[in-house]
């Protein structure tokens, strides 16, 4: 019967699954693959994060740049000795089912994440208090030490606030049925189909002014470009192998929207044993390599070159200094006084991908030229991130984009020995170490701002990477799209004010 | 003809074993780890822990070769390590997508396949002749990925006849049907023509000619169901295959069939989705054959005879 049934919803869903997509009340967006599901506590990847944030709130919300907002909290205030969040909660801030959202709900939601791929988040917390006193609206998170961006954590996809009368419910599945506050609704999802969601009308903050949201899973480049072309999409991340054609065309020129990324893309190099042991052997590669022409002949330009981790647009990022300069020559003379003059073989792991191809054989001409021969060994996602987690590369290439607007997010993660020894290129230094220890436990502050530039520059001095660049991301709307802006986060983006005016086709 | 398909079904059995026993091996020996795929780039190590308990990953191959056994046994595919759904359920939902669009796809392949095969087998080496198989023999060459692009780009983007991608009505399925279909369609006509000059060498055919039958009844009556043969037997072949997911046709079109299911599964190293979509592609490939078989016995009695015998 079951069984029967399932068909039945597929086949019903191949023949009734799409509206017209001229609709000028649905929003009509693209993703290249489908999401994991709607538990926000399993959110891993930008592209759940972004849907949790269109049927989820949390307690702050990112802005449109690195400020943090109020969201199902009204307000906050931290202690004196830095542990203890006291919130106080929106009253009338109310679930889709009509619920409001109580401070139980957030306890519950919160500790979810100790159990999840996301119990990271989680770790920071010693304790959370519900504070009965003032009408069930008010909730204390104690840390188990000092940790300035911990604010930023309540703003993530992973600690969206869920409904917990629903989530405890026997039978209820969070992964395919949503229970949050957020400005959308989900209506119906086809597995690598399409999402269709309807604008909550009693968002708290104001509903969406379009009446539907439908994003379609389309994973090949080229087809989401051409449902752009005929009108079928509404917004669409233009590929970067098309970009070209898109920024030189004047039909869309007027209709292209920029955004610097929070993102570093690098080429880590396993610091851990020769050759890279070697400061020396580190900063030839970096000067080895002229990454502007790189990144203006390969990438198209989208990007900014980079003389350090943090990213422009954060505070931390130093625009005084300058990168390594393309400098064959100091290259040679360094690998000469670290040893090896000749220079030497090894392996370039990347994941597949056709750009990045280009970008590391460009690379590896280049350090052909100061006789380091490269092998590029090209894998999958899963083993290459596998086979970077066992330290196993000589030098890979990825990239890393912001959890939250902080430069800590570029620090700790990357650098701090505690991470990089077990899962990254096998960096250590303690010096570093306890300046991003001394940056976590510091309130904001000019002079933590400062502590972040320091350690950036020790870090860009020690060049445990090959420092590339920060990327540029381009998104172009149809002409009858009104009210779009593009956000620094991925998941600020709720499309609340996106209207549509079909007679400007 | 009862006892020779329950002979058939009986003899699937050891296929299917095979077919599970080895893809398990397979996915033990591939490198990569599903726990990878299920933690972002930030986690610790308890959190790998503990997905590993509750996957049973640290269990031996073979204890977890049984438990898929048994769970079969039950009718359980198991549950995605990714989405947590039961394979069975997500095998089943894409399961009307792939076959409309196999059917589609096979259609397109029968009508233009046949008739392009018929006609050219009427006046060999003539012009008409020369040129079909020459764009018989592009669509048994051209990439399936690239037919389909170009027919967006045409069809839709400049053309606007039909939308590019999606699902929801016939509208939705002509372009991938016709880039599906195209390859099968050029073996097919290639096949049907190279038969049907060998038939029409035959002397019943030319008894027919000469008792004067007019000559679209001695191709139409007497010479073509003669060639059914290798022609069920390409399209009981390729039936099977489209059955299993066009991971390509899927991904151009925006398709949610079953091997863009596979393939995500293999890349996220789902092993229950691998194993359940292996399985489905196994008994698929065995239903067309077996339906392939009971078409021999309608287009030639002698091959039900010979099996009595």
């Amino acid at each position: 019967m079951k069984t029967k049934r399932l068909i039945l919803a597929g086949f019903f869903s191949l023949f009734m699954g799409c509206s017209n997509n001229l609709d000028p009340d649905t929003l009509f967006l693209s993703q290249a693959s489908d999401i994991k599901g709607f538990d926000p506590t399993q959110s891993v990847d930008v592209r759940t994060g972004q849907t949790i944030a269109l049927v989820y709130d949390n307690m702050v919300h990112f802005g449109n740049s690195t400020e943090i907002v109020p969201g199902i909290a009204k307000s906050w205030r931290l202690s004196s000795d830095q542990l203890t969040y006291t919130f106080e909660l929106h009253r009338k801030f109310r679930f889709h089912d009509g619920t409001e959202i109580t401070a139980g709900d957030v306890k519950f939601s919160l500790e979810r994440l100790s159990n999840s791929p996301n119990a990271w988040l989680f770790s920071r917390i010693d304790k959370i208090t519900l504070l009965e006193d003032e009408g069930g609206f008010s909730v204390q998170i104690t840390l188990k030490e000092p940790f300035s961006p911990f604010i930023q954590f309540l703003a993530m996809p992973a600690t969206a606030i869920v409904n917990k009368s629903i989530a405890k419910a026997k039978d209820n599945d969070l992964r395919n049925k949503p229970a949050g506050s957020g400005p959308w609704q989900l209506v119906e999802w086809v597995r690598d189909g399409h999402m269709l969601f309807s604008a909550n009308p009693d968002y708290f903050y104001g509903s969406p002014k379009l009446s539907h949201l439908k994003v379609r899973i389309i994973s090949e480049e080229m087809t989401r470009s051409a449902e752009f072309e005929t009108g079928r999409l509404d917004i669409i991340d233009i590929p970067q192998s098309e970009f070209k054609m898109w920024i030189t065309d004047p039909k869309w020129t007027d209709l292209i929207f920029s955004q610097n990324e929070l993102s570093i893309y690098y080429i880590g190099l396993n610091c851990s044993r020769p050759p890279f042991n070697d400061v020396r052997v580190r900063q030839a590669m970096n000067y080895a390599a002229d990454r502007e022409k790189i990144l203006k002949f390969v990438l198209s330009g989208q990007g900014n070159i980079s003389h350090g981790v943090i990213p422009p647009g954060l505070p931390g990022f130093d625009d005084t200094l300058h990168p390594y300069p393309y400098n064959p020559q100091k290259a040679r003379q360094l690998l000469s006084e670290a040893g090896y003059p000749n220079g030497f073989t090894m392996e370039l792991w990347q994941s597949q991908a056709s750009e990045l191809a280009q970008v590391m054989e460009a690379f590896q001409s280049y350090w052909k030229s100061i006789g380091i021969d490269v092998k590029i060994v090209k894998n999958d996602w899963n083993i290459f991130k596998t086979a970077v987690k066992e330290g196993k590369p000589d030098a890979y290439y990825l990239d890393w984009y912001a959890d939250y607007p902080d430069g800590e997010n570029f620090l700790f993660p990357l650098f701090h020995s505690s991470e990089s020894m077990i899962r990254r290129n096998r960096y250590s230094s303690p010096i570093v170490d306890s300046l991003i220890e001394r940056i976590q436990s510091m309130s904001d502050s000019p002079e933590r701002t400062n502590l972040i530039s320091t350690v950036d520059k020790i870090i860009y001095q020690d060049a445990p990477w090959v420092f590339l660049w920060h990327s540029t991301s381009y998104i172009v709307s149809q002409p009858w799209i009104q009210g779009y802006s593009t956000t620094l986060m991925f998941n600020a983006q709720k499309y609340l004010s996106v209207t549509k005016e079909l007679s400007r086709q | 003809m009862g006892s020779y398909f329950i002979k058939r079904i009986f003899q699937t059995i050891p296929v299917i074993l095979g077919v599970i026993t080895l893809t398990f091996i397979l996915m033990y020996i591939v490198p990569g780890d599903p726990v990878m795929s299920m933690v972002g780039e930030r986690y610790d190590e308890a959190t790998i822990q503990k997905l590993r308990e509750e996957l049973h990953l640290d269990d031996p191959i073979w204890m977890q070769y049984f438990r898929f056994l048994g769970n079969l046994l039950h009718g359980d595919l198991g549950r995605s390590f990714v989405t947590f759904n039961p394979v069975l359920d997500d095998l089943l939902t894409r399961f009307p997508f792939t076959l409309t669009l196999a059917l589609s796809a096979m259609i397109v392949s029968i009508l233009i396949g046949l008739s392009v095969g018929i006609l050219s087998s009427l006046k060999p080496n003539s012009l008409l002749d020369r040129g079909t198989m020459m764009f018989a023999l592009a669509g048994i060459s051209a990439p399936v990925f690239w037919v389909g692009l170009l027919l967006i780009l045409y069809v839709s983007v400049y053309l606007k006849w039909l939308p590019p991608t999606g699902y929801g009505g016939i509208e939705y399925l002509i372009l991938p049907a016709i880039t599906l279909g195209t390859r099968s369609a050029a073996f097919l006509a290639r096949m049907t023509r190279a038969t049907m000059l060998d038939v029409l060498q035959q002397d019943y055919i030319r008894t027919a000619r000469a008792k004067g039958l007019p000559e679209w009844k001695v191709i139409l009556k007497h010479a073509f169901p003669n060639t059914l043969i290798p022609v069920i037997t390409i399209i009981g072949v390729d039936f099977g295959s489209y059955l299993s997911g066009a991971v390509l046709t899927e991904s151009i079109f925006g398709w949610p069939g079953i091997g863009r299911f596979a393939l995500d599964a293999i890349l996220k190293r789902d092993f229950p989705v691998i194993q359940g979509t292996v399985l489905f592609t196994a008994l698929m490939f065995i239903s067309a054959n077996l339906i392939v078989d009971l078409f021999y016995g309608v287009v030639d009695p002698r091959i039900r005879f010979e099996r009595k015998q």
